[in-house]
């Protein structure tokens, strides 16, 4: 329906992308404001265009090998071979880990047709509409069936030789683009970062677990790629030194499940991540000071500060200061938010119970009349760390806090307000209406308006961005921080347990590292209660709202942060205990119980946890604990 | 509105929907609710330029409806000595339910000739639908609104079941009483085929599966496709 821009688009189907590409490529950025907001790189002497060269042959020569590597797995699929095809799989993706960094960089979306998640998945322009999935996890989910029929190694094949469109398309892109040596190293910290969050977690090889190995080699791509900076310096040859010892590591562990991604993190990746940015420092090459969640100019996730939760709020002016937050602060503890006057928003969210209300879902109010029922009553999430994610409700449905606070107030059975009535109200209350003239540049005309309201509340949640908790200081080094039995869990987590394959550390929710810009939704066929035989509940989540039949039962992962605090679990609060959440998963969710769950997103396969995996996983949630908050003003 | 383009240094990558949303902050640019087509006026100066923003649901990133749900239409006027700076207005506003444009279902694609637009509808399926697509004539100069042609879903013949069926991969998308079929994309095409006043446009026709549309086309992508579409010239219609 767009005008047609094919070499826009990767081959994918993804409709939906292309008012934005166009937007994008017509560059309809129309602004108020002539603030450049990306650090430019000046085209004078210091570019350092040899290094950069170095990169960028690389990587063209790498594209070949993928492409020649997919050529051969087309042939071996075409011709049959089962055991031979699976061995061309696993050299396919290993060829692919080599180009991943800039292929993520240059062509994300492309990426994300040759190595995303092997789910098909709803067009985001028409949810009714299924996008088929692309690329090596759709290949790796038949190669490793039992039953690879002939048939099967057709569609292997088939697949083979869409990838390999898309390598062409990644060779054309980098041919026809620039890159700045400040992009090369902002996309070689991001797949440092891929490499922990992603990677070893075995997000993309659920069945091959090659992960280990494949972060070796992307490892080495990626930091091989940038010999050409500061090549004498001791800085180099530190970073050097660092990507050498991490990849012994991982060549002399190579086993999935017994991998220990809390040593390699902490005594590896930490390193190489400071580094890197020593290098950076050395070559005179600037940081990207670009807006996102995972802030440009910090060397890892992990790091104090690290994400910026402005980076999750609505286009236009931002609404963020001490005295907003106060304000908002103050109306959280405000009944007069409802229309009875007798419900705020901290009774539901309790400071003391890390902003939840320990129960399964909230005591409806009584609705008459008319008034039309927005959403089920579900869970009360924690607000600790609620701004970092780019949807809010369990279904999804408003991207930004700002819409979260208005949807909670005017939801007749939550707050039965009205933002309109609340704005009134709290105008005529004259210590209200001092403090929001004070904190708003006030044009005449009320003080207190609808607005405001919501975005005071909005920049208070903005403030319960919580990341130091114990595990926060074990990845920033602190060795006493963590227990074995701790650090075990994490492992187990990242691991076995393939809990961070959608609980993405370091926030433990939705958000897709690296860019942390989107936030996932999953179907996993949660019971209606904890009891033995309890039927699927029927909450449609996210597919009542968009039409998706790929979409009724997901709900947006919520983080796990806090979550000792946070009982009980699951949008409707089924299950009272970590031990019974984790049980659930360990069944392989809905599906794995026995349920019809069409459409699962988990595997419905057993985990086969061992008890003491079990309890070391609940030992190691505990270290995610960090509920800290300023004390309210009365 | 005036305002000005600025360069977007990303601007050779890829972006998915949320590093979009960055950008846009970063620039504290106008979001609109998804622009589908754009075109000039022609045999004027050139800088008179249309584009269609087509509107979507007030959920999700338009939860506070701040972006339009049922279309509009923008023009933008480049300045004649810097391309990089012009002045936006909205010319039709399909949110202004009393206005000139209330009748709108998500306008789609525009082709802007020397006195008119053509505007083709791509109904979001809401659910409010009151008419199926039409193709909207706008006078530029007297400004006069009208509907010249309406997509014929054969409704209330005895072959409308064959073209309306509600299965294939728009199986659940169909909720809609009207307008599940789309205009799709027009150009003018009278100095191609010499005859002033001819246009080509397409119709995807959401409701009519064949087998013998699957894979016609050769691409493997979306090989389960089996929808019919028409291209058609329209004659006679002013420029």
């Amino acid at each position: 329906m767009s005008p047609a821009l094919p070499d826009e688009l990767p081959m994918t189907n993804r409709t939906a992308v292309l008012p934005l590409v166009v937007l994008a490529t017509l560059a309809l950025i129309y602004a108020l404001t002539e603030r450049p907001p990306f650090a430019t790189e000046a085209d004078g002497h210091d570019v350092p265009s040899a290094a950069i060269a170095v990169a960028i042959d690389r990587y063209r020569l790498d594209l070949s090998r993928a492409d020649s590597a997919l050529g051969e797995l087309a042939s071996l699929a075409a011709s049959h071979h089962i055991a031979e095809t699976r061995a061309a799989f696993l050299r396919a993706r290993r060829a692919y880990k080599r180009v991943e960094w800039l292929a993520e960089h240059y062509t994300p979306l492309t990426a994300a047709a040759l190595n995303g998640a092997a789910n098909d998945r709803p067009d985001d322009e028409s949810p009714a509409l299924v996008v088929r999935a692309t690329g090596l996890q759709v290949i790796g989910a038949m190669v490793y069936r039992r039953d690879a029929t002939p048939e099967v190694l057709d569609s292997v094949a088939l697949q083979s030789r869409i990838a390999r469109v898309n390598i062409r398309r990644l060779r054309e892109r980098a041919d026809e683009s620039v890159i700045t040596s400040a992009q090369l190293f902002d996309a070689a910290r991001l797949e440092l970062a891929r490499v922990q969050t992603l990677g070893i977690a075995g997000f993309d090889a659920p069945l091959a677990e090659t992960a280990i190995p494949e972060a070796a080699t992307s490892l080495q791509a990626t930091f091989g790629a940038l010999t050409g900076f500061a090549r004498e310096t001791p800085a180099a040859s530190a970073l050097r030194e660092g990507v050498r010892s991490a990849v012994a590591y991982l060549d002399a562990h190579p086993d999935f499940s017994a991998f220990d991604r809390f040593t390699f993190i902490v005594k590896f990746c930490g390193p190489i991540a400071i580094q890197l940015s020593d290098l950076q420092r050395v070559a005179h090459v600037p940081f990207l000071t670009d807006n996102r969640a995972l802030r440009a100019n910090v060397s890892s996730p992990f790091d104090k500060g690290a994400f910026d939760p402005a980076a999750f709020s609505p286009p236009g002016k931002r609404y963020q200061s001490n005295a907003i937050a106060s304000i908002g602060e103050r109306l959280f503890f405000e009944k007069r938010l409802s229309g009875a006057g007798d419900r705020s928003c901290a009774m539901c969210h309790r400071p003391s119970d890390a902003f939840t209300d320990r129960q399964k879902v909230p005591a409806p109010l009584i609705v008459t009349g008319e008034a039309r029922v927005i959403s089920p009553q579900r869970n009360t999430p924690t607000l600790l760390n609620a701004a970092l994610q780019a949807a809010a409700f369990a279904d999804a449905r408003v991207a930004f806090l700002e819409d979260q606070v208005a949807a909670v107030i005017e939801n007749p059975r939550e707050m039965g307000g009205n933002l309109e009535h609340v704005a009134l109200r709290l105008g005529a209350d004259a210590s209200y209406a001092r403090a929001f003239a004070a904190a708003y540049t006030t044009p005449p005309g009320a003080a207190v308006t609808s607005s405001r309201i919501r975005t005071a509340l909005a920049a208070y949640m903005r403030t319960l961005v919580r990341l130091d908790s114990r595990f926060d200081r074990a990845m920033r080094g602190d060795e006493t921080a963590m227990t074995a039995a701790e650090r075990h869990g994490f492992n187990v987590f990242m691991g076995k347990g393939r809990c961070g394959t959608c609980h993405f550390v370091p926030l433990f929710n939705g958000t897709a590292p690296p860019g942390y810009s989107d936030s996932e939704v999953e179907v996993i066929g949660v019971p209606s209660s904890s009891l033995r035989g309890a039927p699927l509940d029927t909450d449609r989540g996210v597919g009542a709202l968009d039409g998706s039949p790929l979409h009724v039962h997901a709900f947006k992962t919520p983080t796990v942060r806090n979550v000792a605090m946070t009982a009980p679990y699951m949008h409707n609060g089924a299950f009272a205990t970590l031990e019974q959440v984790i049980d659930f998963y360990d069944a392989g969710g809905g599906a794995g119980m026995g349920l019809t769950v069409p459409h699962q997103t988990l595997a419905a396969d057993s985990l086969h946890l061992t008890r003491t995996e079990k309890y070391d996983l609940i030992a190691f949630l505990g270290t995610l604990t960090d509920s800290t908050y300023r004390k309210p003003p009365r | 509105m005036s305002g000005t383009f600025l360069f977007v240094p990303t601007h050779h990558t890829e972006s998915s929907i949320g590093q979009n949303r960055s950008t846009v902050n970063e620039f504290s640019a106008v979001s609109f609710g998804r622009v589908e087509d754009v075109d000039y006026r022609k045999g004027g100066t050139g800088r008179e330029v249309y584009f269609v923003v087509t509107g979507q649901a007030a959920t999700g990133v338009n939860a506070d409806n701040s972006r339009s749900k049922y279309g509009r239409v923008y023009r933008l006027m480049l300045d004649a000595n810097d391309p990089t700076k012009g002045t936006l207005e909205v010319v039709l506003d399909g949110d202004d339910r009393s206005g000139p444009a209330r009748l709108f279902q998500n306008p789609d694609n525009v082709v802007a000739t020397q006195n008119y637009l053509y505007l083709e509808e791509d109904p979001n399926e809401y659910g409010d639908e009151t008419h199926d697509s039409y193709l909207w004539q706008y006078n530029l100069i007297t400004k006069e609104l009208k509907s010249v042609f309406e997509i014929d879903h054969r409704r209330g013949l005895p072959d409308f079941a064959k073209f309306n069926t509600v299965t294939g991969t728009y199986a659940a998308a169909t909720t809609s009483a009207r307008g599940s079929w789309e205009n799709s994309g027009i150009i003018d095409i009278s100095d191609i085929v010499g005859k002033p006043g001819t246009f080509m446009l397409g119709i995807q026709v959401h409701g009519w599966h064949a087998a013998r549309f699957k894979g016609v086309d050769g691409g493997v992508l979306r090989s389960v496709e089996d929808q019919g579409s028409q291209l058609l010239i329209l004659s006679g219609l002013p420029r």
